[in-house]
């Protein structure tokens, strides 16, 4: 079979995740490109004649260091770094992690810097989108929950109770740092939009804050107690959640999750309609129905 | 136990380089000296090794220590995983300094924190340059554009026009939050 049957038979076998018809609210559908312009290098075209600077100290060191130092920097830190003239510019596009998540899931650049998520650096956040699989189970996932830079599946990002985010208050309250001390801890601002299957508005900005890291600090064992949990209709699960793709042959090429056609209608957990796929995961998994 | 072997390195970039000695054990850490040792016999270990970068003496000396202080972590970088939350495999390794890595990174000027990361790159010691990256990294974390210009002594090279359209297009980001936090 030629690239080309292997891709038609494959759409036959599974669809992508906007022809479920169920819109999950995430933050995919807040408005990322108009909150967050990306410059798409229109920046380094203008008035190229102009003298060019070097970035100071580091134009001392060889460029696999500097590329090495740029992946240790967080996404809001990176971007910032690139305005600061056009070689940094053109040093910050030049690494192939960068350019590749750009090319393949700019809203995922645009979350993290309009939600100022920066306790990981581009290099785990490249690293997590060449993986495939949940950071809680076996299965694909086709998401990222951003304040610590984890993939993750639909049941798990909304039934797992370590993505449920805690508010800085509730943070506060269990760990009884304060709010500057509690900034160290892995956390994101919310945007204001619409979250869960059922579209609540949520109008204000909140910070939210990992939930594991915050219970590695509660000396006291409160957090332990069973919170009140709506799971997938609870907004703030679903504000730090953005869906993803899985790069491969060095970040060139992206795949999106594919939901199976065989189980459109199954609800058990076993072969949910909600469960998504890789390419090669959706083969494996229709040779299953053909044996059952 | 086997007798502590001390191995001879010398700079040769420059005439004059001095002999450092240091303890085998501690200059495994360098992949390149590594290399170079399958070339000695272990019966001539006396010889000087030279080794060749555009680094001072004193960097060196600074990059010596590290390896002799770290002499005992494991050579080869291990893929261990780190267990995250509810046990699940962590893709990343986090980097942590410990004490004495704080202490001997803040001890250092600009100068002499790229010399060891130029060293330690050359010298192919992935666990101090990856260190030094970080330690860099971290000195601009959470920095605005302003500041890391500051920092790293950079001179903007934008036209005010692009400065301005820069700034607008940061501005959207800001407005919309603050807008969203009146709300």
């Amino acid at each position: 079979m030629d690239a080309e049957q292997i891709d038609a038979s494959q759409q036959a076998l599974g669809y992508e995740r906007f022809e479920l018809g169920i819109c999950d609210h995430t933050l995919d559908d807040a408005h990322l490109e108009t909150r967050c312009p990306l410059d798409n290098g229109r920046h380094t075209m203008l008035s190229q004649h102009s003298t060019r600077q070097p970035v100071g100290r580091l134009d001392l060191l060889p460029l696999e260091l500097v590329s090495e130092i740029l992946l240790a920097l967080d996404i809001p830190t990176l971007t910032s770094f690139r305005r600061v003239n056009r070689r940094a510019m053109e040093l910050v596009d030049s690494l192939h992690q960068y350019r590749s998540i750009l090319k393949h899931c700019p809203n995922i650049l645009r979350a993290i810097v309009s939600t100022n998520a920066s306790s990981y650096t581009c290099r785990v956040l490249y690293d997590t989108l060449c993986n495939t699989k949940c950071s809680s189970c076996d299965r694909f996932g086709g998401y990222l929950y951003l304040i610590t830079c984890r993939r993750v599946c639909y049941f798990c990002f909304s039934r797992n109770l370590i993505y449920f985010p805690l508010s800085a208050w509730q943070a506060a309250k269990l760990t009884g740092l304060s709010r500057r001390d509690l900034k160290r801890l892995p956390h994101l601002v919310s945007l204001p939009g619409r979250y869960t299957a059922s579209a609540k508005l949520s109008k204000g900005r909140t910070m939210l804050f990992d939930r594991w890291a915050v219970l590695l600090l509660d000396r006291a064992g409160d957090g332990q107690r069973q919170p009140v949990d709506y799971t997938t209709r609870e907004p703030r699960r679903f504000m730090p959640i953005i869906s993803a793709p899985y790069l491969s042959h060095a970040g060139q090429r992206a795949g999106w999750g594919l939901h199976c056609r065989r189980c459109e209608r199954n609800t058990d957990l076993e072969n949910h309609f909600r469960h998504q796929f890789t390419r090669d995961g959706l083969v494996a998994h229709n040779q299953q129905h053909r044996e059952t | 136990m086997a007798p502590i072997q001390i191995l001879k390195l010398q700079n040769t970039f420059k005439p004059g380089g001095k002999v450092f000695e240091v303890e085998r054990a501690a200059a495994e850490h360098s992949g390149l000296v590594q290399m170079l040792l399958q070339d000695f016999d272990d019966s001539d270990l006396e010889a000087i090794i030279p080794i060749s970068v555009d680094v001072s003496d004193k960097g060196l000396a600074k990059v010596f220590e590290w390896m002799t202080h770290s002499k005992d972590l494991p050579k080869t970088t291990d893929d261990g995983s780190v267990r995250g939350p509810d046990d699940s495999a962590v893709n990343w390794k986090p980097l942590t300094f410990s004490d004495w890595d704080k202490k001997f990174f803040d001890a250092l000027d600009s100068e002499a924190l790229y010399e060891i990361l130029i060293a330690a790159n050359y010298l192919d010691i992935k666990p101090l340059y990856e260190l030094g990256c970080q330690f860099v990294a971290n000195m601009i974390r959470g920095k605005t554009t302003e500041q890391i210009r500051e920092i790293l002594n950079i001179t903007s090279d934008f036209n005010p026009e692009e400065e301005l359209r820069i700034r607008e297009q940061k501005a959207l980001v800001k407005d919309e939050s603050e807008t969203a936090e009146k709300n």
